[in-house]
């Protein structure tokens, strides 16, 4: 099997989890997940945006072949925002995760618009967390991801929990729009491959929110031809970064 | 050490992506798992008129009456929600109530919910109640109700889900009849949860029977996964379910 990618973990000192790049290079290890995209923590996705780049930026550098750090920036800070990303985006960050409940925004108000811009312009994945009423669900993905179709978007978790009925019809609107399968059964990981194509569906764990052991649990859990396997669980992130061979 | 997940459904047609699941193929997946016991709810009955479900329930409950543990489900907006309550009680043997109130229609601080309430706490009947959901599910407004109902074992199936955990952790503290079932919970919630709350207040739930099959060895997992002492782990996976229905 080829090499598994997460593309979807968060790194540091939240308020209401915490993680360092030791524990879960221990648990990658021992789950055999060979590299992971990195976000910031909740009070960084929230705030503190520059302090938790950074530290994504310094954890990747630190483990260059285990890490990808995606950087954030809250929209309401306008121009700064956008200098922040490009900041970091040019310091080695390789994509944008965006939180629409926790950054407090309709996720496709047209004050996200200039981030989208920015993604666009430097052909860089955008990662938004779905599945939160009202602000963080996969049709708002959908309508921001029609408008730009030249960016690619990640469903955080395909709208689990209760987003999930929306999350193939968004994702079936936006073909630009990938799925992450963090939260998501065996079932409705299938049933995404069988409606968007093995193409467009990432393997991701959420941890620490979520752990290594009950994803890995579930992916194990999921039967998948080989070429598929390999697609979802590593490949289509890899190749999103820009990384395919 | 007993298992007994406190939350699945007899699979439906109306909602369920595994219809036409046999009873006997319930209990095999029962076993796969080692869960000695299920508390079972309807699917289709949180649909539609719950009374023809509610006996369907019974039926596929008797295949294994010591195993599978029947709730019905009334729909409290109707004038003869009591009447089906009793009905449950008395001729079917039902042992605690399911309540989903976006599926159901109605919000928990709905003045109808008050005499179900009462009556509900007088025969003795724990209630589950689907939680996580805003605008009719969510864990604050279920307390508020449990408030009303001292006595009343209020459950909530989901805890919180992942947007409301935390609400259903002030919830439980707020309201000592409140239980969670920590399905939907994140893991990191759950040990949250568990640092602030006595071990007692948890069941083991998973939801199988509504989806995938994998549900159990899912919910099973993640609190395996906490590395709890054996005589937690015991009381979170079954112990705590038992005591609840003993003291009914």
């Amino acid at each position: 099997m080829s090499i598994v990618v997460d593309c979807h973990c968060h790194v540091g000192i939240g308020h209401e989890y915490q993680q360092m790049a030791d524990e879960l290079l221990r648990e990658m290890d021992r789950y055999g997940v060979g590299r992971a995209v990195i976000c910031p923590v909740d009070r960084c996705i929230a705030v503190d945006n520059r302090e938790g780049n950074d530290f994504g930026l310094n954890t990747a550098r630190a483990h260059p072949d285990r890490f990808y750090a995606f950087a954030t920036a809250n929209p309401w800070y306008g121009e700064r925002a956008v200098e922040e990303l490009r900041r970091a985006l040019g310091e080695g960050t390789r994509g944008i995760k965006l939180h629409p409940s926790l950054q407090g925004f309709l996720l496709c108000d047209e004050l996200v618009y200039p981030l989208v811009e920015l993604a666009e312009e430097l052909a860089v994945p955008m990662f938004f967390h779905t599945g939160t009423p009202a602000f963080s669900q996969p049709m708002q993905l959908a309508e921001l991801a029609l408008r730009f179709p030249q960016v690619n978007f990640i469903m955080g978790h395909m709208g689990s929990t209760d987003f999930w009925l929306d999350s193939i019809p968004a994702a079936q609107q936006a073909k630009n729009i990938y799925l992450d399968t963090s939260w998501n059964l065996p079932d409705k990981v299938t049933r995404a491959i069988a409606a968007v194509g093995a193409d467009r569906v990432l393997f991701g764990t959420d941890t620490p929110l979520s752990t290594l052991q009950v994803e890995m649990g579930c992916r194990r859990a999921t039967k998948l031809a080989d070429n598929v396997r390999d697609q979802v669980m590593g490949g289509n992130i890899l190749r999103l970064l820009g990384e395919a061979k | 050490m007993t298992i007994v997940d406190a939350h699945t459904h007899m699979p439906g047609q109306a909602f369920s992506m595994i219809s036409g699941f046999e009873p006997q193929k319930f209990v095999e997946m029962m076993d796969a798992n080692d869960v000695d016991k299920a508390w079972v709810f309807t699917l289709d009955g949180l649909y539609f008129d719950p009374a023809p479900h509610n006996d369907l329930l019974k039926e596929f409950c008797s295949v294994d009456p010591n195993r599978l543990i029947p709730f019905c489900t009334v729909r409290p907006r109707y004038p003869n929600a009591i009447d089906e309550l009793h009905r449950c009680v008395t001729e079917l043997g039902m042992k605690g109530v399911k309540l989903h109130p976006w599926a159901q229609c109605f919000s928990p601080l709905e003045a109808f919910m008050d005499e179900l309430g009462e009556e509900m706490q007088s025969l003795g009947l724990p209630v589950e109640f689907h939680d996580g959901t805003p605008p009719y599910s969510s864990p604050l407004q279920i307390a508020h109700f449990a408030m009303k109902h001292p006595k009343l074992r209020v459950i909530l199936g989901h805890a919180g889900l992942h947007d409301l955990w935390k609400e259903a952790i002030y919830s439980a503290e707020r309201c000592p009849n409140i239980y969670l079932i920590p399905s939907g919970m994140p893991a990191h919630g759950l040990r949250q949860a568990l640092e602030r709350l006595s071990v007692e207040r948890f069941l083991f739930g998973s939801d199988a029977g509504f989806g995938d099959p994998y549900w159990q060895p899912f919910q099973l997992e993640k609190i395996r996964s906490l590395y709890l002492s054996s005589e937690e782990e015991a009381l979170i996976l079954g112990e705590n379910a038992e005591r609840i229905l003993a003291e009914s």
